[in-house]
């Protein structure tokens, strides 16, 4: 394993390299994007300044003079309170489901097939439009959930130290309001999402299962429960590396959501900086985007080859 | 051979109903100009009196009109031509770029290959909404080509992959080592025997990249990211639509985001279909033969799920798993791949034709710029407006705070007042930034906004009321608009042509003393006049820009927090402090009670912004201070205020009177939700306002500490 984690680690690595020569190429490009009068350091970036800053993870001032990496901490839990939801509801439901529906390996199970045609269709459709119908079933029609935002009226900004006060000194009712507020924006982007989980999990299961191994352990009279136990943690690192394969255009289901919610994280931070012409800020955003499927896809990749006994016995 | 994929595809039942659907869809975009009961790009071609029309039994408003009053049919029918475009032709063009680069990567490897690699992985990391969007920071509206270019630049990926495994197995094989045994160049080998045997699997490769574009470009124009407000497509057609929802208007979303939902599960279908008919695996049912529905299900499950994964879980790096197929029976299934070309083609020429505009009608014109003027529709807009007017003609008394100017030449008289003025309009909401101070229409309600005091509500008001009420307000501006004449005229007839900020526009009288000149080559230009006795211009009103179906950010919009709370004021940009507020600020300071209870700690000063009905409707500000006790709880709220104000903070209830230290106060104890309220006369007018955390002993004690 050794020899191809190095190899994938480099790659990585150099993949990591090309994407910030192309981040400070395209921040010289941008331009800082505020007034001259307005920010500080202002005025042409060279991409060697760009990349000489960045690597001290200094990313310059944004469009309202505002530290871009201040900007991008502050937004960045709000877009984990959607995305790590989303990608435990992905894991438990659309593997869960896929799994199940999968064991019926001879018989056919409709129910299964029915979910994946559901969230087959959930996840082709345009995203703002499947949460343009949540909101407007579940928030103006029904008037069960807030219909956008992060936190209610009666609470101060999100992020903000005010919040952080309200939120320990009124712990249960913030929390109930925060949650009531992710309820439609994780909803939208696991229902987006799902099916990629739900159809690897199905894709992945079945050959496990019929594997010879696995008839090995059958007819060894191992139970039924404890060869599906293997055939999952077989599976498990290929469904793992193929949702990792995912995450760019889950990033991009990312900035849709938050905007259609008006939820103030990383995708938000984006768009805005899109409106505003602020290229230091977005330059940073693209580093972060990237990094983060990089990192992830590597992670991905690694487990998988970890788990595989294959590369695991490999010698080199 | 390409007729038994034909039949394998059209045997099944979702394949054929995909490609009617798509067929349909295109046709109907197509044919837009024939069929669509309007055109919606054309600025006259809509009713703005129709905006948010519910669904009826008509041609125009079958599934109703957007919060501009155009209709969601023809808002589908045009926008198809735009997204399908892109959807189809990015996924096209990412198809012969992946082709291209994965038969160079796999049949000649080093290099090639892992430059390509390396751009795969790089290509791999970024999301494709993220560039669109990092190059319309730079570019504002993207054009049709960029955008194709955008996504097929992120999505080739996909299909070299495909291409760089066929192409490096079959490279090695018999029949290749046979073609070059018989004097085959390596390019002609390549382009003429190995790639074709890739281009089904790639065809229905192109047809499911192409669902995702179509939803992606609408996603991107939703966001206002992508084409641009003027253009139509499946996005444009519902920026706004969000936020009609919450106003009732359900059918502009619904079906306005159903079309190009359809469109994407088709494509999506039609990929399935075509892998399925090029899989020689696949079990497909003759359609002659008797179905066995639910073994063709079973089977085509496990195969999409296969290609699925496939297409996930193949990294570049790993061997690549290429089907064993003869080259010659599958490259004859690139007519699949023409078909989209010519769609692609057939949309793309489409969507650049322009329409051609007759020449306006008098009475359209008019009745289209009234609407903007009046606001009566709830379009979504900016404008931006200047009003100028002789100063003789509005008494010094009216308006004390307007300066006087030199007039600008075209104006007949010698000294003038002059107002600018911005208003932003999102479909029923609206904010107005009118010599210096903001009002925003939000939850219903008329609100008066300031960057460092947060929103106080001006008044009982629905927001119905706040355009005309805007123009009422007592500024120079609404001084100035009562001079004018109403923009209508029992039968009008354009009399002219003249110029308004470099747009040519059409004159029309308005008897007996107006004028109007009124263009709509960008969005609206607008010139109102009065003219005196000798026909000359004395008082105007101009639109000097206006920019509608913006995306203008929900949250200049949302969340009107009392408190001064949340995202509504970091949208405002003007500095809105006016040197009145400086002055009250000074006047607070001597304010400051001299007996304030313990652990108390102020916070900054602020001030709240309201017009006073008693004043002549002037604007106000005045200032508040919050004192928060040890947890940082509100525990009192000082404010200056005018009894009879909007800003009163006095509660409508009877009150009780006290005199303490000889000072004669109003108190109204804490009832309910309501905050217990102490009003004292002072060097202004003071209210104490408890969040009920003092007893009232102690707030009237404040109050007569109060210098």
């Amino acid at each position: 394993v050794a020899g191809y984690a190095t190899r994938r680690l480099g790659a990585a690595l150099l993949t990591f390299a090309a994407l910030l020569i192309g981040a400070s190429l395209l921040a010289a490009w941008l331009g800082n994007g505020c007034a001259a009068a307005a920010c500080e350091g202002a005025g042409a970036i060279t991409p060697v300044a760009w990349l000489d800053a960045a690597l001290h993870l200094d990313f310059g001032t944004g469009a309202d003079n505002q530290s871009v990496r201040e900007a991008i901490a502050t937004a960045l839990p709000a877009s984990a309170l959607l995305v790590v939801p989303t990608i435990l509801i992905n894991m438990l439901c659309g593997w869960g489901i896929g799994a199940l529906s999968s064991v019926r390996v001879g018989r056919s199970s409709r129910a299964g097939r029915l979910l994946l045609a559901l969230l087959t269709v959930c996840q082709t459709v345009p995203i703002f439009w499947l949460g343009g119908l949540l909101v407007g079933i579940c928030a103006v029609w029904l008037g069960w959930l807030p219909p956008g935002g992060i936190v209610g009226l009666q609470w101060p900004a999100f992020g903000t130290a005010a919040y952080g006060d309200a939120l320990r000194a009124q712990p249960l009712p913030a929390l109930t309001d925060l949650l009531s507020h992710m309820v439609l924006p994780v909803l939208t982007l696991a229902l987006a999402t799902m099916a990629v989980d739900m159809r690897l999990a199905r894709a992945a299961l079945p050959p496990a299962l019929r594997a010879r191994w696995s008839t090995t352990a059958r007819a060894s009279g191992l139970a039924e429960r404890r060869i599906f136990a293997r055939a999952t943690r077989v599976a498990a690192p290929n469904v793992i590396a193929g949702s990792a394969a995912g995450a760019p255009l889950f990033l991009s289901a990312l900035i849709v959501v938050e905007y259609l919610f008006g939820w103030p994280g990383v995708g938000m931070l984006a768009y805005h900086a899109a409106r505003g012409g602020d290229g230091a800020t977005l330059s940073a955003l693209l580093v972060l985007f990237g990094t983060i499927t990089i990192v992830v896809v590597l992670v991905a990749d690694l487990l998988a080859a970890w788990a595989d006994p294959r590369l695991r016995m490999e010698r080199r | 051979m390409s007729r038994q994929i034909w039949t394998r595809l059209i045997a099944q039942r979702g394949a054929r109903l995909s490609m009617l659907l798509l067929a349909l869809l295109i046709v109907v975009c197509a044919l837009a100009p024939l069929i669509a009961p309007q055109n919606p790009a054309d600025p006259l071609g809509f009713d703005p009196a129709a905006a948010n029309h519910a669904p009826a039994l008509s041609w125009t408003y079958l599934l109703g009109a957007d919060g501009r009053g155009r209709s969601v049919l023809a808002l589908l029918i045009w926008g198809g031509r735009l997204t399908l475009a892109v959807g189809i032709g990015s996924a096209l063009l990412a198809a012969l770029l992946g082709l291209a680069l994965g038969a160079l990567a796999g049949h000649r490897g080093g290099i090639p290959a892992a430059a390509i690699g390396g751009a795969t992985d790089l290509m791999q990391a970024i999301p494709p909404l993220l560039i669109a969007i990092v190059l319309f920071a730079r570019l504002g509206a993207l054009g049709v080509p960029l955008l194709i270019a955008i996504f097929a630049a992120t999505g080739w990926v996909a299909a070299a992959r495909i291409s760089r495994g066929a192409v490096a197995v079959a490279g090695r094989s018999d029949y290749a080592e046979a073609a070059r045994a018989a004097g085959v160049s390596e390019a002609r080998l390549v382009i003429r025997h190995l790639l074709p045997a890739t281009y089904a699997e790639v065809a229905a490769w192109t047809a499911s990249a192409a669902a995702i574009y179509v939803a992606l470009e609408a996603g991107l124009d939703f966001l206002g990211l992508g084409l641009g407000a003027s253009a139509i497509s499946w996005g444009t057609a519902l920026v706004g639509a969000q936020d009609a929802l919450a106003a009732g208007n359900w059918w502009w979303l619904v079906f306005g985001g159903m079309a190009p939902a359809i469109a994407a599960l088709a494509l999506a279908g039609l990929a399935t279909g075509v892998a399925r008919a090029v899989d020689p695996a696949a079990h497909v049912t003759p359609r002659s033969a008797v179905p066995r529905a639910r073994e063709v299900a079973d089977q085509a499950d496990v195969d999409e799920d296969d290609a699925a994964r496939a297409a996930l879980t193949d990294s570049w790096h790993e061997a690549p798993v290429a089907p064993e197929r003869a080259p010659g029976r599958l490259r004859r299934a690139a007519p699949a791949a023409l078909i989209f070309g010519a769609i692609g083609a057939v949309a793309a020429g489409a969507a650049v034709k322009q329409s051609a505009h007759s020449p306006p009608d008098a009475s359209a014109l008019l009745s289209r710029a009234a609407g903007y003027a009046a606001q009566s529709s709830t379009p979504s807009y900016i404008a931006s407006a200047t009003y100028e007017a002789d100063a003789t003609l509005l008494p010094a008394a009216q308006i004390p705070w307007a300066a006087r100017e030199p007039c600008p030449a075209d104006l007949h008289a010698t000294s003038c007042v002059h107002s600018d003025v911005q208003l932003w309009f999102s479909h029923g909401s609206a904010r107005a930034l009118v010599e210096g101070g903001s009002f925003v229409c939000a939850q219903g309600l008329t609100w008066a906004v300031n960057p460092m005091a947060g929103l106080a509500r001006t008044a009982r008001e629905r927001c119905g009321a706040l355009g005309p009420d805007l123009w009422g307000l007592g500024f120079t501006a609404g001084r100035i608009q009562a001079l004018l004449p109403p923009l209508n005229a029992p039968r009008p007839r354009i009399t002219g042509q003249g110029q308004v900020t470099g747009q040519r526009c059409w004159e029309i009288a308005l008897p007996p003393d107006g004028r109007a000149c009124i263009g709509e080559t960008r969005g609206l230009t607008l010139r109102l006049e009065r003219l005196d006795h000798a026909g000359l211009p004395v008082a105007r009103f101009t639109i000097t820009s206006i920019a509608f179906a913006l995306a203008l950010a929900p949250e200049l919009f949302a969340n009107p927090i009392p408190g001064g709370h949340g995202p509504l004021l970091s949208g405002l940009s003007q500095p809105l402090l006016t040197i009145q507020a400086a002055d009250d600020f000074a006047l607070f300071s001597a304010l400051v009670p001299t007996m304030l209870p313990p652990g108390l700690t102020a916070e900054t000063p602020t001030f709240d912004s309201f017009y006073n009905s008693a004043h002549g409707y002037a604007l106000e500000q005045r200032v508040r201070q919050t004192y928060l006790d040890r947890r940082g709880r509100v525990a009192l709220v000082l404010i200056e205020t005018l009894p009879g104000s909007g800003w009163d903070a006095t509660p409508v209830r009877a009150a009780r009177r006290v005199t303490l230290a000889g000072r004669p106060m109003q108190v109204w104890p804490a009832r309910g939700d309501d905050p217990a309220v102490v009003r004292v006369e002072s060097v202004g007018t003071a209210a104490l306002v408890s969040s009920g955390l003092l007893p009232l002993a102690t707030l009237e004690r404040v109050a007569a500490g109060l210098q």
